[in-house]
């Protein structure tokens, strides 16, 4: 009898399936994860786009200070994450309003320290909300320094590819898919916000 | 070595419950999310066809409308979509999205062109009813944000898709068949319109 249930027991461990986050891909390791990590988290990816987008309708200068500001926000969000991974549901829906606030703001060239300050806040929003569900602080280390160079590279590889393609219809499209993330972010704010109670 | 004849259901039932399920196209929490909120608006008709609609009028007015109107809809949609998302029910959102294929499929007929400002409070009206439609459905669906991005990026391609076929206005034979399209447009929003009265 107490064999029969020994048997059961190592069943039904065999059959429990791994409990993931954010639905890791097997065989990655922590580094990786972590780059895949914003891709995976639609809120960072949005916003990331958002901040991509932006960053190509600008000048030289004025980008490199985006990207200065979206480096420093990183490097300052992402060690506190550690600390912040209780505020998970509140930083998804900062996360969607700056994706918002961004999206609106592709159509044109702006202010270099408007910009500045928006590459700050993504970069603080995307570290702060990027918490590993790992244990060790070795894993926890490399997995935000992956996270930190994956949502570098999402807004350089994006913004440098728009980086002086001002064709009308180049404007037009970038302003189209602005709409769309704006007009996603808006919808799912509301609704996340609804839940909370709050509006 | 056998198994003793009492002890096979048994195994026959673990052996089952090991299982997984079997999915020739495996989708699961983003996938999942996105893809029924990309098909939510090709799949229903009333408001596939009313998207196409806005396209072709919006080649049919041309510069500024024709860019305008995939960046000012989607926004006006989602505005609705708060409403809807809120609470506060929209008297008729059932009847205006009916009326929106038949005026819209009415202009594109007509080849009315109305200034740019009638234009856009025309078809924002509509956006307002279509986006409330969407924003009820939209606390219960899965993955909100997944499912909120599919369908506004189903109805921006269902509008640039009016857009390119609406450039066929620049022959005279594509002008005729454009109109055609808005025909049947019209003809099936008066019987979306029938249904919901």
């Amino acid at each position: 009898m107490t064999l029969r249930n020994a048997a059961c027991a190592l069943a039904a461990l065999l059959f429990a399936t791994p409990c993931l986050a954010h639905g890791a891909f097997p065989g990655v390791n922590d580094f990786q994860a972590g780059m895949l990590h914003p891709l995976l988290v639609t809120a960072h990816l949005l916003l990331l786009i958002a901040c991509g987008l932006l960053l190509g309708q600008q000048h030289r200068g004025p980008a490199q200070a985006m990207l200065g500001g979206l480096l420093a926000g990183l490097l300052v969000g992402l060690p506190l994450s550690v600390l912040a991974a209780s505020w998970s549901k509140a930083l998804s829906i900062a996360c969607l309003v700056a994706a918002l606030g961004t999206s609106l703001l592709v159509t044109s060239a702006r202010p270099t320290r408007r910009l500045t300050l928006i590459g700050l806040l993504a970069g603080l929003l995307v570290g702060i909300d990027s918490a590993p569900a790992r244990d060790p602080w070795q894993a926890v280390a490399t997995s935000l320094a992956g996270t930190g160079l994956g949502a570098l590279l999402m807004v350089c590889v994006i913004g440098g590819a728009l980086l002086g393609r001002h064709r009308h219809w180049q404007r037009i499209g970038v302003r189209i898919v602005g709409a769309w993330i704006a007009a996603a972010c808006l919808l799912v704010a509301s609704v996340e916000l609804r839940r909370l109670g709050i509006i | 070595m056998s198994l003793p004849a009492q002890r096979r259901p048994g195994l026959a039932l673990l052996v089952l419950l090991a299982s997984g399920a079997a999915l020739a196209h495996q989708q699961s929490g983003l996938a999942n999310g996105f893809a029924t909120g990309f098909l939510h608006p090709i799949l229903g008709l009333d408001h596939l066809l009313a998207m196409v609609a806005v396209g072709l009028w919006g080649a049919f007015l041309g510069q500024p409308a024709i860019s305008l109107l995939p960046v000012t809809f989607p926004l006006v949609m989602a505005v609705g979509g708060v409403v809807g998302i809120l609470g506060p029910p929209l008297p008729g959102v059932e009847i205006g999205i009916a009326a929106s294929a038949v005026a819209l499929g009415a202009m594109v007929v007509l080849a009315v062109r109305p200034p740019l400002w009638v234009a856009a409070l025309l078809v924002g009206a509509f956006a307002l009813c279509h986006g409330h439609a969407h924003g009820t459905e939209l606390p219960e669906a899965t993955g909100a944000l997944t499912y909120s991005l599919g369908f506004v990026i189903a109805t921006g391609t269902l509008h640039l898709a009016g857009i390119a076929l609406g450039l066929l206005v620049h022959w005279p034979v594509g002008a005729v068949a454009v109109r055609a399209g808005g025909a049947l447009i019209a003809a099936a929003g008066i019987g979306f319109l029938i249904r919901a009265l």
